[in-house]
Parts: C-alpha cells; sequence; structure tokens
C-alpha cells in the first residue's frame, strides 16, 4: 500500500469509515475554498490493490467522486488515473469528475477507456457525446477504436487547450441552465457543482422540473450569468483558469 | 391548507412526475412542513422529502426548520439540516457548528453547502481528528 502523503493531518490509525469522513470533510472545506489537503482525495481515489480490482473500491468511488468537488494543482492528474481503474464504478465516478473538468486532456481520457473497450467504454461513450457534442458514429451503436480515432482525426482540431468544454463549445452554463428540464438527472447534479448554488435540487434526481423550480433558476441565472464566462473552469460559484487543476 | 398540503406531498410520493403537486406544495410553505416530517419519520422517500424541505417558500425558514434539528429521528434532523445549509442566512452557521458532534457527517456536508467560511476551522479539526 502506498504511503499516505498527508498523513500528518490525518494522523496515523484510520479507518475506511474515518477516511470517508476526512474525505467529506475535505469536500466541505473545498466548496469553502480551501483545497489545501486535495492531496488526500488524490491518494485515496487512486489507491488501488493491484492483486484484486474491489478491494477499498467504495473508498475510491467515494474519493473519484469528491475529485468533482475540489480545484486544485494534481486533480485532473488523480481524475485520468481514476479512469485506469480495474474497477468499473471507479471509473464510473472519474469519467463524471472528467466531465466536469472538461479540457481537450480530459477529452483524450475519456476517448482512452472507449479504447480499452467493454461495458463501461458504453457509458464512457455517452460522457464523450456530453463533451464532445456528438457520438463518434452519429447513431447510438457501439463505436470501434478505428471508428473513434477517424472521427476524432476529424473534429479534433475544433477542441483548444486551455478551454473547458461542454457539448462540443466552451462550457457556456447559459446553455445547460436551458436544458436543465430536458436532463434534469444529470444537469441539476452538474450544475450544482459548477456554481453550488442551492436552485439545483440535485436530490431530486431524474424527477422533471416544475414551475417553482424552474422560477428559483431563472431568476438565480438571472442575477448571475455575468459570474461564469464560457470556457472557464467553474467550481462551486468560484471561476477559475482551466489550468487550475495540472 | 394543511389537508390540501398533505395530499400533494403524498402525491408526489406515489408519482415523482406529477408537477401540479409540487406547485402545491412549494406554495403550502410551512402547512406542508407536518406532512413532509411524517413521511421523514417513517423513512420514506427521504431524498424526495428532504429536496421538498429545502424548496418550500418559508416566511422565516430559520425559525420553521431550526425545530426540526432536534428531532430524534435521524432522516428529519438530517433534512432539517440539508434544508437550512441551503439558505442565505447568518443565523445558519451557528446552527449547524452547534450539531457538529451530534450530527457528525451531515453537519460536514452541511458546513459546505452553506459555505460560511467561518466553518473552516472546525473542518480542518475533524479531518485531523477523523483518524480517532
Amino acid at each position: 500500500m502506498k504511503k499516505l502523503p498527508e498523513a500528518d493531518a490525518l494522523g496515523d490509525k484510520y479507518t475506511v469509515r474515518s477516511l470517508r469522513f476526512a474525505v467529506a470533510a475535505i469536500v466541505a472545506m473545498a466548496k469553502l475554498g480551501d483545497a489545501s489537503l486535495a492531496p488526500i482525495v488524490f491518494h485515496l481515489a487512486t489507491l488501488a490493490d493491484p492483486k484484486d480490482a474491489d478491494a477499498g473500491a467504495d473508498l475510491r468511488v467515494f474519493a473519484a467522486t469528491a475529485l468533482s468537488y475540489v480545484t486544485a494543482p494534481g486533480v485532473a492528474g488523480a481524475v485520468k488515473e481514476t479512469l485506469s481503474d480495474r474497477n468499473s464504478e471507479v471509473i464510473e465516478a472519474g469519467l463524471r469528475s472528467a466531465l466536469y473538468l472538461g479540457r481537450i486532456q480530459e477529452g483524450d481520457a475519456i476517448m482512452e477507456v472507449i479504447r480499452r473497450g467493454g461495458k463501461v467504454a458504453e457509458i464512457a461513450t455517452w460522457y464523450l457525446e456530453a463533451w464532445s457534442g456528438e457520438h463518434p458514429t452519429g447513431t447510438d451503436k457501439r463505436v470501434t477504436k478505428t471508428e473513434l480515432d477517424k472521427w476524432w482525426s476529424g473534429v479534433g482540431a475544433k477542441f483548444s487547450p486551455g478551454v473547458c468544454y461542454r457539448s462540443g463549445k466552451p462550457i457556456d452554463l447559459k446553455s445547460l441552465v436551458a436544458k436543465v428540464a430536458d436532463d434534469p438527472l444529470h444537469l441539476r447534479d452538474e450544475l450544482r457543482i459548477h456554481t453550488g448554488a442551492a436552485c439545483f435540487h440535485e436530490r431530486l434526481r431524474g424527477n422533471p422540473v416544475s414551475k417553482p423550480e424552474r422560477a428559483e433558476v431563472t431568476a438565480w441565472w438571472k442575477a448571475h450569468s455575468s459570474d461564469f464566462p464560457p470556457g472557464k473552469l467553474f467550481r462551486w460559484g468560484r471561476t477559475f483558469e482551466p489550468s487550475a487543476v495540472d | 391548507m394543511s389537508s390540501k398540503a398533505a395530499a400533494a406531498v403524498n402525491r408526489i410520493t406515489d408519482d415523482p412526475t406529477d408537477l401540479a403537486a409540487y406547485d402545491i406544495v412549494v406554495a403550502a410553505g410551512a402547512a406542508a412542513i407536518p406532512a413532509i416530517v411524517e413521511l421523514l419519520e417513517a423513512d420514506r422517500d427521504t431524498i424526495t422529502m428532504t429536496a421538498l424541505l429545502e424548496m418550500l417558500k418559508l416566511p422565516d425558514p430559520v425559525a420553521a426548520l431550526e425545530p426540526l434539528l432536534a428531532s430524534p429521528d435521524d432522516p428529519v434532523a438530517e433534512a432539517a439540516m440539508a434544508a437550512l445549509a441551503r439558505l442565505d442566512d447568518a443565523r445558519v452557521s451557528k446552527l449547524i457548528l452547534a450539531n457538529v458532534d451530534r450530527m457528525r457527517r451531515d453537519a460536514v456536508d452541511a458546513l459546505g453547502d452553506h459555505g460560511d467560511p467561518a466553518g473552516l476551522a472546525t473542518l480542518r479539526a475533524l479531518v485531523a481528528r477523523s483518524s480517532a
């Protein structure tokens, strides 16, 4: 097992339960603007046992999900490493975090998951479509490595370093806000993480968007649209340069 | 009004796509709280009930939600904590911090969600103590 890099912060006796609690507290700190303990999350998200893909996977899933709340140097590397995990649930959590970063590096990493194949490749294809704005084959059929590479060689030039993308364009929360009712399951969660705004009721998951909720969202966006310039990295209402997670 | 609100809360439990019921519950405000609490006490549909509690239009949300924090039923106290955390009200931090020892994880989440940097010192201490 790797040595915990921030062991001083955690002490020397810890259990999975206490580590989950620590991750939750570190996420809460990140929401308040302090990501100084983020390396603990990086470590826990990537603490895999090479002999057993499922050992400790619950904790890695929890930590990989936590990566989507944290902005600090090293987040992107940790997210990328979760996409190479041997446990599919860890990869799924990493795919979500990769989409919420949304730079060309994360697009590449999502494509690597597709190229490896298997069941998780289908899930990764959904994330690639959410990121790039199109399905590589233009249909719902499973994409092959050859088709993926051909598609990417055609569209890759549209994507530039140093920009966060969503739906094939520099991320623009205006378009996501406008589509919440079409895909409440994903967009409530995504917009809550980008903005931290209380109007995005992620607990309602895929329940339809009601008139009161729509009114809350509309009023919030009217007051805050200028806080989110397209193409930047947004976390819990703060705006960062996309390189902040390198 | 409370019986109409209660009926609407139950309609949402039966059919989460019943949009008209959300309108009734949110507009009912405090009148909907007893029905929501009843379902939380029964540990039924707790995630949706928590979201409803967050959405209610209340004239003084802190005054309405604070008593629920003391509930002996964990789902009720947890839902109240989550709903309080979403409020932009200076009284909330103190309520969360007062319940950190009792509600641990829910209080930690609430400190982050509420967004008051005054919670940072407590969170740092909790990370350090989490090995205990």
